[in-house]
């Protein structure tokens, strides 16, 4: 059960114009591991979300997820069948309230419909009692709670992350996509939220691909690392194994001739930390 | 507390990659493809049209181009610079128009039109360019200038705005009928070539347009203004960054692109000989079609798409229409510059030359 | 006079920034010679406001002075400078506008600008010999200046009732006719007798509205303050506002037609059917975001299908009764609505306004066409559709068509309300503001986008289908692109979004044009205008609603209001 495979890309590549942002990236994550994808900027860390969650369609090869080939079906199909993700630069429904974005996010597994609504029927308004309800569980479980109705652009930084995996959560996904949930937070909040992301995996059963800048959260927190660089895979293993792999360190700090020597062993140092 | 995430629901998918809708837009592809093929074979087979008449219909395309290339580079140039729809901008060349009439009528009458043709028209031409910027720098000042920094729809309102604003101003103060541009001789002359007769009017319409889009190509590609206007272009913070003052690019770009309004208002005239309020807007939206076509921000793109959306117009008719034996196919020339315009903005938003905008707005 | 007046404040001339007020002055004039050239002054000044003493061309000229008034005077000088810089800035509004009417008659303008005529340049100076209309126009300026700049320093709670009661008691002069149709020969004939006289309005009955309008408006002002105090403290009293709102605008569109004949019922009738296409435009771009301008191809679907199923006409295709046809007109039109859409799937934002438009025109163009001509009967249309009647009760006058109209706005208004807060409105507000997100969550783009495209598509439909029997006819020419524009233009003055703003956008800009042949002439002028400033100032329209309103102030870069304070202290 434990080394069951949810997803899995084969050979994926993906050119933007005469730039190939991917080329022949195969990856598979076990279901609820944590797995994180790592790599300087621009390795392609993002797009390989945008490709694995069909916002861009890969060039070539193959993504499979959950039985189902999904490389080029729409974005919403894959969210259907139990996919779902956060982003970089966090984009709430900036302009309704905290309640209505996870309700935005419950979509899929609402019944009601548009007849329904109109003519609101019972079954409509138990449907959208249940979906309340639900909200305000989630939103309890990212620590939100008595926050609903504030409009998302105004709470603050480290509630909106939080909102927003709720969000996706709230789509009750297998597997979560999270892009850089730290970005941007100090010291205290990272660790809060490296507590919250193992408390998601264990307490919701979800598998979570990662996307993180920083070593020290990667060491911690994940089952298994895969690192990119320029759009390619030039490590995997388990975080002990990646953190001495030379292709790495040489990734990160560049081939040498800019960086003198103390800096780059002072470097190693705190990714060795 | 666990949130409870209820038992797997998961409607086994069946996950298509084609849609009902990709099929539908395929079979829209086919059938334009389909009526445009069965038509020309049709009116082929027909031989209704000599050659000399395709001749007169292609030198027409390119006259009719050459008007839509003009407007379409202020589409072009400003939403290049702003990202904006640019609505007004054919009214922006019915003010010009407007302007060249009373020149044109106020020699006609004196006979100065008549007996210096050149003179004349060289006055007509900067009068109408000298308001068309003008009437561009006062919109830009007063109704687009608030919106430097907003994204969405509002410019764009606001645009559509500008556009009834002068078009019904221009109807307050000259009235709603429409006016006949003077006639004079040398207009109507005709040149023989090879057996064709083609109008002087039409080909000194194209050659004038050449002349001012090289004009415009070396000013944008070689002056200072022109380097900064497309930094802007390409990205207005970066631009604003390296000490560009991005306010005087988008005052310099409504310049150039009224100036070129101003152009086509007078080319406008020659071809169409009347002026009337409403004359900017059908060309106008027809021209962003062409400016998109060619690839919005990119100039040669706007001249490129200009001249092949003319070419259709013009050719259209006869060359698609009239083979499928559809009775009166000049009243639909309108129907084939927007279907046109449609199926760039559905199937090639990015147009034949523009890569770089595309891929921003996608 | 007027020398006198300037003189007065000159001391403190010396910081009154002359550059500016100049500037702003010299603008204003502007405005006024605009308002001459266009030909609205010398239209307005045909209707008075006061009888004998002001008409409404001399009103909105005096406003514009005011305006120059108070923009130039700046709250941060002192009042004396303030006074100075109005008084300056008015004068040379005046002297502006003035110098215009001096140049008409040497310059011979009107052979280029045919409003620019000798009745102008008199009009212009007061009908008095040039030069002392000069300065009695200069003197006008220059109070109406210092007016503004007095204004500008009157507090709020002050302020607001004196422009209301001013707003009052220029309504009661400019719909006089209607007014007094409505107090004759009842219980309030004494009061008409009071501040009527037959042509408008009399100087004591304006005096005796105003000062009446300014004591109701202080106290209201009064009251409503405390209950938005009230209010405040009450968390979610807002949806119960824009329903008492919505329910006040529904009683008014009721009660209408009994204060006037056949005439207000027309009118009424044309108020009504563009409230029902706003309703569906508004379920188009107010929630789903997707901006449409050929959403009166809609309208032309509901109408030609009616007529083509009712009318006694060679044309017609059956002979159906209205309450059978106008369904499957209704049906037709979503049917159309979802054709229209699905090529405009994949485009977005400002494309596909352009796309629509060009849809819309490709309609239009084909149905005047000699191609469509034997179905659809070219630029001649169908005629003689009958009118439609209940239990033998016939809809024939148009007040009986603008209950049915209403009727028919009032459900489109209610399904509008429940999808608003429903999945499918949550959905459509998720594409609104992030189509990548919103199918990342689930959203199918293609079913939402279609069923907006549908819904809307089907209450203009229905709009259209009242139209046919309203006018009894169809011809290609009741569908331009413009309507499509006062569609628009209606939703974003009355605010996206928002139910109560649909009526009240519509009352203004179909209704008002209507009933003032003054608007009426230049409405597209005012259209235009009416965008431009909506979209600078007051985006979010007169009502707005509570989420477009946030959107639309995000948009423009404002800084985001504070979070509810209920919210925080949990």
């Amino acid at each position: 059960m434990a080394h069951d495979t949810i997803l899995l890309t084969n050979k994926v590549c993906c050119n933007f114009g005469g730039l190939k942002a991917l080329s022949d990236l195969d990856l598979e994550i076990i279901e609820n591991s944590i797995h994180s994808l790592i790599g300087p900027n621009g390795a392609g860390k993002t797009t390989a979300f945008n490709v694995i969650s069909q916002n861009i369609k890969p060039t070539s090869g193959e993504i499979w997820f959950r039985g189902a080939r999904i490389d080029g079906v729409k974005p919403h199909q894959v969210a259907e069948i139990g996919m779902s993700r956060t982003y970089q630069n966090i984009r709430l429904f900036a302009n309704v309230t905290a309640i209505e974005n996870i309700l935005v996010g419950m979509h899929l597994h609402l019944r009601s419909t548009w007849w329904g609504s109109i003519f609101n029927t019972p079954a409509t308004r138990a449907d959208e009692k249940r979906a309340h309800d639900e909200a305000l569980r989630l939103l309890e479980f990212v620590d939100l709670k008595g926050r609903g109705d504030i409009i998302a652009r105004n709470l603050p930084y480290g509630d909106q992350r939080r909102l927003e995996i709720a969000r996706a959560l709230a789509a009750q996904p297998k597997l979560l996509l999270l892009d850089e949930p730290t970005a941007g937070m100090n010291p205290h909040e990272i660790s809060d939220m490296m507590d919250f992301i193992r408390k998601v995996r264990d307490e919701v059963g979800v598998t979570i691909l990662l996307i993180e800048h920083q070593m020290r959260i990667v060491m911690a927190l994940s089952d298994k690392v895969t690192v990119l660089d320029h759009g390619q895979k030039i490590a995997e293993g388990l975080p002990k194994e990646v953190q001495g792999n030379p292709a790495v360190i040489e990734a990160y700090l560049g081939s040498g001739k800019l960086v003198p020597k103390k800096a780059r062993d002072a470097a190693r140092a705190t990714l060795n930390a | 507390m666990a949130v409870q995430i209820p038992e797997d629901r998961l409607k086994i998918a069946r996950l298509s990659r084609i849609s009902i809708v990709d099929v539908l837009l395929w079979a829209l592809r086919i059938g334009v493809l389909g009526v445009v093929i069965a038509g020309t074979i049709g009116t082929l087979i027909n031989g209704r049209y000599g050659w000399t008449q395709w001749v007169d219909f292609v030198v027409f395309g390119l006259t009719l181009g050459s008007i839509y290339a003009q407007i379409a580079l202020g589409y072009t140039m400003v939403y290049g610079v702003l990202r904006l729809i640019n609505f007004a901008h054919g009214d922006f060349m019915m003010s010009g128009a407007f302007s060249a009439f009373f020149v044109a009528n106020a020699f006609y009458r004196s006979g100065f039109l008549e007996s210096h043709p050149v003179p004349a028209l060289l006055c007509i031409l900067i009068t109408s360019m000298i308001v068309s910027t003008a009437v561009a720098l006062l919109a830009e000042r007063f109704a687009y200038r608030p919106f430097r920094r907003v994204v969405g729809l509002a410019p764009l309102i606001c645009a559509i705005g500008v556009s009834f604003f002068l078009q019904q101003t221009f109807r307050g103060m000259f009235g709603s009928s429409i006016r006949a541009y003077p006639d004079p001789s040398w207009q109507r002359a005709t040149i023989s070539f090879l057996g064709i007769e083609v109008q002087a009017v039409e080909l000194l319409v194209i050659g004038l347009a050449v002349l001012f889009m090289i004009g415009l190509y070396l000013i944008v590609q070689y002056t200072k203004m022109g380097k900064a206007m497309r930094a802007v272009a390409e990205d207005g913070d970066a631009a604003a960054l390296m000490g560009i003052d991005v306010d005087k690019v988008v005052v310099f770009t409504f310049m150039l692109g009224g100036a070129m309004a101003g152009i086509a208002g007078v080319f406008y005239c020659f071809v169409y000989k009347q002026v009337y309020f409403y004359m900017g807007f059908t060309p106008g939206i027809k021209a962003f079609g062409a400016a998109v076509l060619g690839g919005i921000g990119s100039i040669p793109g706007a001249v490129l798409g200009g001249f092949f959306l003319g070419l259709v117009e013009s050719v259209g008719p006869a060359l698609f229409l009239d083979g499928l034996g559809i009775p009166g196919p000049y009243q639909l020339r309108d129907v084939i510059a927007f279907t046109l315009l449609i199926m760039v903005l559905i199937f090639r938003p990015n147009g034949i030359l523009g890569e770089r905008l595309g891929k921003k707005r996608a | 006079m007027s020398i006198a007046i300037l003189k007065a404040p000159s001391v403190s001339v010396a910081s009154v920034d002359v550059a500016r007020t100049l500037r702003m002055g010299l603008l204003l004039g502007g405005v006024g010679v605009y308002l001459a050239a266009v030909g609205i002054l010398a239209m307005f000044n045909e209707r008075w406001i006061i009888v004998g003493l002001l008409t409404l061309g001399y009103g909105v000229l005096g406003l514009v002075y005011l305006v120059a008034g108070m923009i130039s005077a700046r709250r941060g000088a002192g009042l004396m400078t303030a006074l100075a810089s109005g008084i300056l800035s008015g004068a040379i509004a005046g002297l502006t506008v003035s110098v215009l009417g001096l140049v008409i008659g040497p310059f011979s303008l009107q052979s280029v600008f045919t409003q620019l005529n000798g009745k102008l340049a008199d009009s212009l100076a007061l009908g008095l010999a040039p030069l002392s209309g000069l300065l009695v126009m200069l003197g006008i300026g220059a109070v109406c200046g210092a007016i503004g700049a007095i204004l500008r320093f009157t507090p709020l709670t002050v302020r607001r009732p004196l422009v209301i009661a001013a707003l009052v008691t220029v309504t009661a002069g400019l719909f006089q006719e209607l007014i007094q149709i409505m107090l004759q020969d009842g219980p309030l004939t004494p009061v008409q007798d009071l501040i009527y006289e037959w042509e408008g309005l009399t100087a004591q009955g304006a005096a005796i509205v105003f000062v009446v309008a300014f004591i109701l408006a202080l106290i209201g002002v009064q009251i409503s303050r405390r209950r938005a105090r009230a209010a405040a403290a009450k968390a979610n009293a807002d949806s119960g506002q824009s329903l008492t709102k919505m329910g006040m605008i529904f009683l008014v569109l009721v009660l209408l037609p009994l204060m006037g004949g056949n005439y207000i019922g027309q009118v009424l009738l044309l108020v009504g059917l563009y409230i029902l296409m706003g309703m569906g435009l508004n379920l188009e771009v107010g929630l789903a975001g997707l901006l449409d301008l050929g959403f009166v191809g809609f309208f032309a679907v509901g109408a030609y299908v009616t007529a083509l199923l009712t009318a006694n006409h060679p044309m017609a295709i059956l002979h159906l009764n209205f309450w059978v046809a106008m369904p499957i007109a209704v049906l037709a039109s979503v049917v159309v609505g979802v054709l229209f859409g699905i090529p405009v799937l994949g485009v977005r934002g400002d494309y596909l306004a352009v796309a629509t438009m060009g849809l819309g025109e490709i309609v239009r163009v084909l149905v005047v066409s000699d191609a469509a001509k034997p179905l659809l009967g070219g630029p001649l249309g169908i005629t003689q559709v009958p009118k439609p009647a209940i239990f033998g009760y016939g809809l024939t006058t148009p007040i009986q068509l603008y209950y049915l109209t209403l009727v028919a706005s009032l459900v489109a208004g209610l399904i509008a309300w429940r999808l608003e807060g429903s999945r499918l409105g949550r959905a459509w507000m998720a594409l609104r503001d992030d189509e990548d997100v919103a199918a990342a969550l689930g959203i199918d783009r293609i079913e939402c986008k279609l069923l907006a495209y549908g819904l809307g598509a089907a209450f203009a439909g229905l709009a259209g289908s009242i139209f046919a029997v309203m006018l009894a006819s169809v011809y290609p020419s009741s569908f331009q692109l413009v309507v499509s524009i006062n569609v628009l233009a209606l939703i974003i003055v009355g605010g996206m979004g928002s139910l109560p703003g649909v009526a009240i956008g519509s009352l203004v800009l179909i209704g008002l044009p209507e009933l003032l042949r003054e608007f009426g002439e230049y409405r597209y002028l005012f259209y235009g205008v009416a965008l431009i400033f909506m979209m600078q100032f007051r985006p979010e329209g007169l009502m707005p609603s509570k989420v477009r309103k946030r959107e639309l102030h995000a948009a423009m870069g404002e800084t985001s209001e504070p979070a509810v304070p209920t919210a925080r202290a949990a």
